[in-house]
Parts: structure tokens; C-alpha cells; sequence
């Protein structure tokens, strides 16, 4: 235990220690809104949906910057150079490669309750009493989900391209099929099949239905299986992370692939 | 003046084949303007009056001040990272127009986003494309572009000025494209916004674009807005060239212009 | 040969302070004296060497020359020229080099790399392509001109420098550390350039770590450390200065510090250099009394743990650890 919050602990630091206030408070939060506003005032120019549609779906849609993070976090080991020595240490595997996801966690949290926040406060968004535990697990259930992606994303970047390219692809993808800007009716039969592949599909559904005035009950079907989802792509992260190090054992290269 | 044209085609030159295989810059012009246009084209077709040039202008524009937004935010610090910087400043060589030559084979790498807008509205989701007025919009295409390389150069001293102004310049993304009218009309913003669109090189470019496509706008209008982007364009450039100056004459002093 | 005509450079008090700021919550700032009062005379058509161990304020000194860096204060001039007024004028007569890999276009060729250098050195277009062409002769490339910078080896690629360098005839030329990390081969044929470079009656600045080259190329040699000068001279004069001196080179199996320093503390010795070499340590001994050392310097070592040793004169490089006191 005391490994994953150390682990955790020092991998944000890492990533942040150029950080002050200033450009956190920039970077990660006055953007995604921005982002969302911008995918909002499109919707509401070209009509076809409420605009409760639009922002719901952006609002979870800021999820997917964690997906950056958490995939920065375990390829810039790589480019660090640190990659062969966390591999050498005694630690236990696990704690440390999900201790990298959970401060991550905590971020994504923010992010979302600030862009619900501008939803609510500058777009007037109407978010029922009886939703608001609905669309706060909805939120957890999207961050945890796209964690989950991160981790596998960040483990694909040793074989495959830079952490950053591939999280923006990430990135963009879900926010085209996950149904955060696009009704799924509206995609093609062979795309909409990846939709339900890609986390947070099913958070964003699940969303709408609590801001819609739906049940609890009636959503928890959506968030288990996102959940499952992100558990998926994490369990995935993490077997692939084992096999680059076997490889890499093997082949003596540890560095790149 | 020949010998400076003559350097500014060379760094561009140059430019060109650095950035033809980066990653970053190729998702700046292609794959981010392809995600964008093609939500856009389902989020605004069901419009009464929809006209697919109105996404092909908004994203082709959106990717290219991206890429130049990536790239001129980068432009000096690429060359401090490849130990160039320094061979640049010490050369009798005007520093300012090595980049300018720089971001201006960016440029024309950046146009392959109006190809692939056209590319999705016209393969993708089959429309067929008609463009009112093909002159008017020629030439406020070009405008456009010289404005947005100008705005490059403006992020280039900018970005390294002080280091926090970096990370913030490329979030600036989202809020411009929205400030600047590209995939939705201003007035959907709050009023107090329409001063700062105004002096954005990327609003007068997509009214004028806009304007140019559709047929909407008519000549003295286009004339306007043909104007700004000058205006602003040529704004944002001497302030780059003072920049420029101030930026170097700083790392000599403090003795950065080499990484280590 | 020496050609010395009124100051092709000068330096005179030149201060060079960098900041350094650490910490990330609460930031402290250091002041780090680079160059301390530093003052130089180089004159037409000398190779000039400048000596020191790291840190010493060398390639400080040839970056505030070259227009890089602004001094914080004193005057530095080119050709008479101001470096930090007249650094345009400046930068079209000098050229530099700077050791290592960086500074090139690894996308293009090596040729590519000097045209556009070229551009970049206001070389009349029409003499570029004879002018590159003769530059890629005189540093051996001309067969891989046509290949990517990416695939040169380090030695071809402080070459291709060297071409960059001289493309614009430049009056004077700079070069910090030119062959560093070369293999000996590649470093001799660098050598051989400069000279060729010095009989033609370039200005040449060098700075070097290796002494012996120093001694094999230069004219003068200014050895500085901590930002200043401590020597000045031919490479005679400075070895003049230890001709009281011999070198006992000791070869020693596992000898403690205290024994070294012990050593030290004898009269005769002057200073003590201990080279590392496997299991084995060689000590040179600096000492006015040469062979008559030798006896009591086993003694004081413990028996059996001396092997080979040897007396000899003194070379450039005892002069210059005597100067700075050790070697780097």
C-alpha cells in the first residue's frame, strides 16, 4: 500500500514540479472548459440536440485529459531514462503501475466538477437533486475508465509512438464515439461498433439519463460496464508493460523498442 | 533584399523537411483537423442552411493556426534542442528572417488541412463542394495565410520570453477557434468578447474566408475584412521583430542561448 | 611562425557573472563568477591556446568572443570591433567551432547543410557551389557529400563544422575544444587542417584539454583558471618556468591517502598528480632534486608496494599542473 501512495505521490510531483499554481490552474482547467464551450456553442449553432446534449457529453468528455497524464507518467519513464532501474527494484510490480494512475484520478475529478460547474453556471444547465449522485459516479466511473485506457495507452507508446501523439489520437477519438458531440445513431454501423469498445460511451449515456431525471438503478448498468472497460484496458497496460520488460530482458534494450 | 528572400526560401526549404516527418506537426495539419471536421459535419448538417464549405473553411483554418501555433511556440527552442541556436545568432544572417523562413515552409506544410477538410466533405460524407466567389476567396486564402504566419511568429519569442507563457500559448487552441468565429458565428458569445475577436489575425481570415465561399459578404466587406487581416497580421509581426531582439539579446545575457 | 601585429583580439577586465536560481518553492540565486577580471591580447595571424580545467571560464571566454554572450563588464574587441556593438560586423569576420555533435541539419546532407550555411554567411551565390565543394576537399567529405548528417560519424562531423566554419573566408576562427571525443586518427587529421589553416594566416583561437596539442600547435598559450589568467606565453616560456623541476613517476600497488599525503608534506616535493590506472596508481612527483627523490620516496612508501619507476623532465603539462594544481 504504502509503495502505491509513494509511487503516486512522486510520479505527479515528477510530472508537476515545473508546475506553479498559475499554469496548473491554466492547463488544466481553463482549457478543457474551453474545449467544452467550444464543442457546445457548435451544437447549439447547428441545432440538432438540446444543448444539455453537448454539454453533458464535453463536460464527462474533460475526462480524457487524465488519459494524458497517466500515459506521460508511464512512458516518460522511458524517456527519463528511469525505465531500467524501477525494472531492477525489488518493489511488487503492481502497486507501482497503478500508483502511477491514482493521483491522476484525483485530477480528472477536478477537471469534470469544474467543466459541470461552467455548464451549470455560464450555460444554465439543469442537473436534478435526485441525478446529482447519478452523475457524480458517472464522473468517477468515466475518470476511473480513462485511467485505465491511459495505462495501456502509455505501455503502447514503448512499441508504437510518442506518449503524447497517441493520447491526442486517444483523445479525439472518444470524443468523436463515445456519443459526447455525435448521437450514435448518427455513425456508420462499423464505427458505431468501436463506440461501445471505447471508454466512456457508456458514462456519457449514463449522464444523460441522471441529468434527464432517470434513476439511479437505471444507470448502473452503464457505469458497471464502463467500468469493466477501463479495468480491461488497464489489466491490458499492465501485461503489456510485463512483456516489453521481458522482451526487453531478453533483448537488452530496456530504453526504447 | 534577393540575398534575404534568398535565405528565407533556403530556411524554409529546410523546415519543410524536418517537419514532413514530425509527428507533432502532422497532428496539427491532418489527424486533429480531421477529428474536428468531421464532428463538426455531423454537429452542424442538420442546419436549414448548412453548407459544407462553411466546416471546410473553419477546420482548414483550425488546423492551420494549430500547426502554427505548435510550431512558432517551438520555432527557437527547436533549434536551441538541435544545437543550431547559437550558429544561427552568431551568423551575420538576419535571426529574425531564418525563422520567419522556417515557420513559412510551416505554412505551406499546414495547407494540407484545407486539402483534407475538402477530403471529408467531398469523399467522406460526399457533398458536393461549390465555392461563390473563387477569386474573392484566392486571395483572402493567401491573406489568411500570410496573417497566420505572422501570428506564428509572434508566438515565437513569445513562447520563450518567460517559460510559463509557453505551456499557457498552447492551450490558447480552443479559445481562439472559438473567439474567432471558425466553426460557429461570434455572436453566439457574449458581447464582451467581440473586441478581443476583432483583433485576432484568425477572425478577419475566417470572416473574409467565410465571407468568399458562401457569397454573403459582399466586396467593400471583404475589402474590410481584408484590411484587418493586414492590420492585425502586420501588428502581431513588428511586435514579433521587437521580440526578437529582446529575446536574444536576453539569452546573451543570461547566457541561454546554448542548452547547457 | 610567429606574426604578432597589433590586437587582432582583446579582452581587457572582462567580468562574466551567471545567475543561478534553485529550488522550486522557496528559490535561492547564486552568483557564478565565469570570467574574473580576464584580460588577453591575441594578435593577426597567431594560433593562439587558451589552457584550463573545467569550469576555468574557457569556452566562456570564446562564447562572449564570438558575440554569444554579453559580458558583464569590460570590453572584449574583434578586429577591432566591439563584440556586443558591432556584433553584426563581428559575425562576418569570425567563424567558429564548438565541440560535439550538435549544430547540424541531420536531414540533410552534408553538402545541403553547407549550402545553407552559406546562405546564411552571405556567400555571394554565385561562388557557393565552388566554395563548397572546395571545403568538402580540404576536410575529406567530398564522397559522403551527399549523405545524411544523421549517418556521419562524430570525427565527419566535426568536420563538416570545420567546413561551415571556413565558408565565408573568415579572418578569425574560434575553436573550443575541436577534438574532443574523437578517435586519435580523426583528431590527427583535425590538427592537420588547423595548421594548414595557420600557414595560410587565419587567426586561430584554441582551446584545448589536451596539453600536448597545445604544445604541438600554438604559438602562445594563456592558461586561465577561475576566470583569469595565470600564465602567458609560448609554449617554452611556460615550460621554462618549471625547468628546475623533474618528474618522478612512481608506480604504485594500492597506496592509501594518508600515505599520499604524507609524501606531500616532504620537503622536496613539490606537488603530487595520482593517476588511476586499473589496480595499479601512478604518482608524478614534481621535485627540484630529480634523481636524488627517488630513495626517499620508496622509503616513505611502504615496502613492496613500489614497481616501476622513472625520472624525466618536465613537460607542458607539469607546468600547467603546477599553475592550476591539477589535472582534469
Amino acid at each position: 500500500m504504502r509503495i502505491f501512495t509513494v509511487t503516486a505521490y512522486y510520479s505527479f510531483r515528477a510530472l508537476f514540479n515545473w508546475l506553479q499554481p498559475m499554469p496548473y490552474f491554466i492547463n488544466r482547467l481553463l482549457f478543457p472548459l474551453a474545449q467544452l464551450a467550444f464543442f457546445a456553442l457548435i451544437g447549439t449553432y447547428g441545432g440538432s440536440q438540446p444543448l444539455s446534449f453537448y454539454l453533458v457529453g464535453n463536460a464527462i468528455g474533460t475526462a480524457t485529459a487524465t488519459a494524458f497524464g497517466v500515459s506521460q507518467a508511464v512512458g516518460n519513464e522511458r524517456q527519463q531514462g528511469t525505465l531500467a532501474y524501477l525494472l531492477a527494484a525489488p518493489a511488487p510490480r503492481v502497486p507501482i503501475f497503478f500508483g502511477r494512475a491514482a493521483l491522476h484520478v484525483a485530477d480528472g475529478m477536478l477537471n469534470m466538477v469544474a467543466a459541470l460547474a461552467i455548464a451549470v453556471i455560464a450555460f444554465g444547465l439543469r442537473v436534478p437533486v435526485e441525478g446529482i449522485l447519478g452523475v457524480v459516479s458517472a464522473m468517477l466511473v468515466a475518470t476511473l475508465a480513462i485511467c485505465g485506457l491511459g495505462l495501456f495507452l502509455g505501455a503502447l507508446a514503448y512499441i508504437v509512438l510518442d506518449t503524447a501523439i497517441l493520447a491526442n489520437f486517444a483523445m479525439f477519438i472518444i470524443l468523436l464515439l463515445s456519443g459526447a458531440n455525435v448521437p450514435l445513431v448518427e455513425l456508420p454501423g462499423v464505427v458505431a461498433a468501436i463506440s461501445q469498445g471505447i471508454p466512456l460511451t457508456r458514462s456519457v449515456a449514463a449522464a444523460r439519463l441522471y441529468v434527464g431525471g432517470g434513476s439511479f438503478d437505471a444507470g448502473i448498468g452503464l457505469l458497471l460496464g464502463d467500468l469493466a472497460l477501463g479495468a480491461v484496458y488497464g489489466i491490458a497496460g499492465f501485461v503489456v508493460f510485463n512483456w516489453l520488460e521481458t522482451r526487453a530482458r531478453r533483448g537488452g534494450r530496456l530504453e526504447g523498442v | 533584399m534577393t540575398a534575404a528572400l534568398r535565405l528565407a526560401v533556403q530556411s524554409a526549404w529546410v523546415d519543410f523537411q524536418e517537419v514532413a516527418v514530425n509527428g507533432f506537426l502532422l497532428f496539427g495539419a491532418v489527424w486533429q483537423p480531421f477529428f474536428i471536421g468531421v464532428t463538426t459535419m455531423y454537429m452542424l448538417r442538420h442546419r436549414a442552411d448548412f453548407d459544407p464549405m462553411y466546416v471546410i473553411v473553419g477546420t482548414a483554418l483550425s488546423g492551420i493556426f494549430s500547426t502554427l501555433l505548435f510550431a512558432g511556440s517551438g520555432a527557437i527552442s527547436h533549434e536551441r534542442w538541435i544545437g543550431t541556436l547559437e550558429l544561427l545568432v552568431a551568423s551575420p544572417a538576419s535571426f529574425f528572417l531564418v525563422i520567419g523562413g522556417r515557420l513559412a515552409g510551416t505554412t505551406v506544410f499546414s495547407l494540407l488541412s484545407l486539402l483534407l477538410a475538402y477530403g471529408i466533405a467531398a469523399l467522406l460524407f460526399g457533398y458536393p463542394i461549390a465555392i461563390a466567389e473563387p477569386g474573392w476567396f484566392a486571395i483572402s486564402l493567401l491573406f489568411a495565410v500570410a496573417a497566420l504566419w505572422a501570428t506564428g511568429m509572434f508566438f515565437a519569442p513569445l513562447a520563450i520570453l518567460w517559460r510559463a507563457v509557453g505551456h499557457f500559448l498552447l492551450g490558447l487552441e480552443y479559445p481562439i477557434f472559438a473567439l474567432s468565429g471558425l466553426l460557429f458565428p461570434i455572436l453566439l458569445l457574449p458581447g464582451w468578447t467581440a473586441p478581443i475577436s476583432n483583433i485576432l489575425p484568425p477572425y478577419w481570415a475566417a470572416v473574409a474566408m467565410h465571407g468568399a465561399a458562401r457569397g454573403d459578404l459582399d466586396l467593400p466587406g471583404l475589402l474590410r475584412a481584408w484590411f484587418f487581416l493586414f492590420l492585425t497580421g502586420g501588428a502581431l509581426l513588428l511586435i514579433a521583430k521587437w521580440l526578437f531582439e529582446r529575446v536574444l539579446t536576453r539569452a546573451r545575457r543570461a547566457g541561454t542561448l546554448a542548452l547547457s | 611562425m610567429l606574426r604578432r601585429s597589433v590586437g587582432a583580439i582583446e579582452l581587457r577586465d572582462v567580468r562574466r557573472l551567471f545567475r543561478a536560481t534553485t529550488g522550486t518553492l522557496r528559490r535561492h540565486t547564486k552568483e557564478i563568477v565565469a570570467l574574473d577580471g580576464l584580460s588577453l591580447d591575441v594578435g593577426e595571424g597567431e594560433l593562439f591556446g587558451i589552457l584550463g580545467p573545467n569550469g576555468a571560464g574557457k569556452t566562456t571566454t570564446i562564447k562572449v568572443l564570438t558575440t554569444l554572450l554579453i559580458p558583464t563588464s569590460g570590453t572584449a574587441t574583434v578586429m577591432g570591433l566591439d563584440v556586443v556593438r558591432d556584433a553584426k560586423e563581428v559575425r562576418r569576420k569570425i567563424g567558429f567551432v564548438f565541440g560535439g555533435e550538435r549544430g547540424l541539419y541531420y536531414r540533410l546532407s552534408g553538402r545541403d547543410n553547407l549550402r545553407y550555411f552559406a546562405e546564411l554567411y552571405a556567400v555571394p551565390p554565385r561562388e557557393i557551389r565552388s566554395r563548397v565543394e572546395e571545403l568538402l576537399d580540404l576536410v575529406d567529405l567530398r564522397p559522403r557529400g551527399d549523405e545524411r548528417v544523421e549517418g556521419y560519424s562524430r570525427g565527419m562531423k566535426q568536420r563538416l563544422h570545420l567546413a561551415r566554419t571556413l565558408l565565408h573566408r573568415p579572418r578569425v576562427l574560434f575553436l573550443d575544444e575541436p577534438t574532443i571525443g574523437l578517435d586519435p586518427i580523426g583528431a590527427r587529421e583535425l590538427r592537420r587542417i588547423v595548421r594548414q589553416l595557420h600557414e595560410g594566416g587565419a587567426t586561430i583561437v584554441l582551446t584545448t584539454h589536451y596539453l600536448f596539442e597545445a604544445d604541438e600547435l600554438c604559438d602562445r598559450i594563456a592558461v586561465i583558471d577561475k576566470g583569469r589568467a595565470v600564465a602567458l606565453g609560448t609554449p617554452a616560456d611556460l615550460k621554462s618556468n618549471v625547468s628546475d623541476l623533474s618528474v618522478v613517476e612512481l608506480e604504485v600497488f594500492g597506496i592509501d591517502a594518508g600515505t599520499v599525503e604524507r609524501l606531500r608534506a616532504l620537503d622536496f616535493v613539490d606537488s603530487i598528480v595520482v593517476e588511476q590506472r586499473e589496480l595499479r596508481q601512478v604518482l608524478r612527483v614534481q621535485t627540484r632534486i630529480a634523481e636524488r627523490a627517488v630513495a626517499p620516496l620508496i622509503a616513505a612508501v611502504a615496502a613492496g608496494q613500489v614497481g616501476r619507476v622513472a625520472v624525466r623532465e618536465a613537460t607542458l603539462e607539469d607546468a600547467y599542473v603546477r599553475l592550476v594544481g591539477r589535472v582534469e
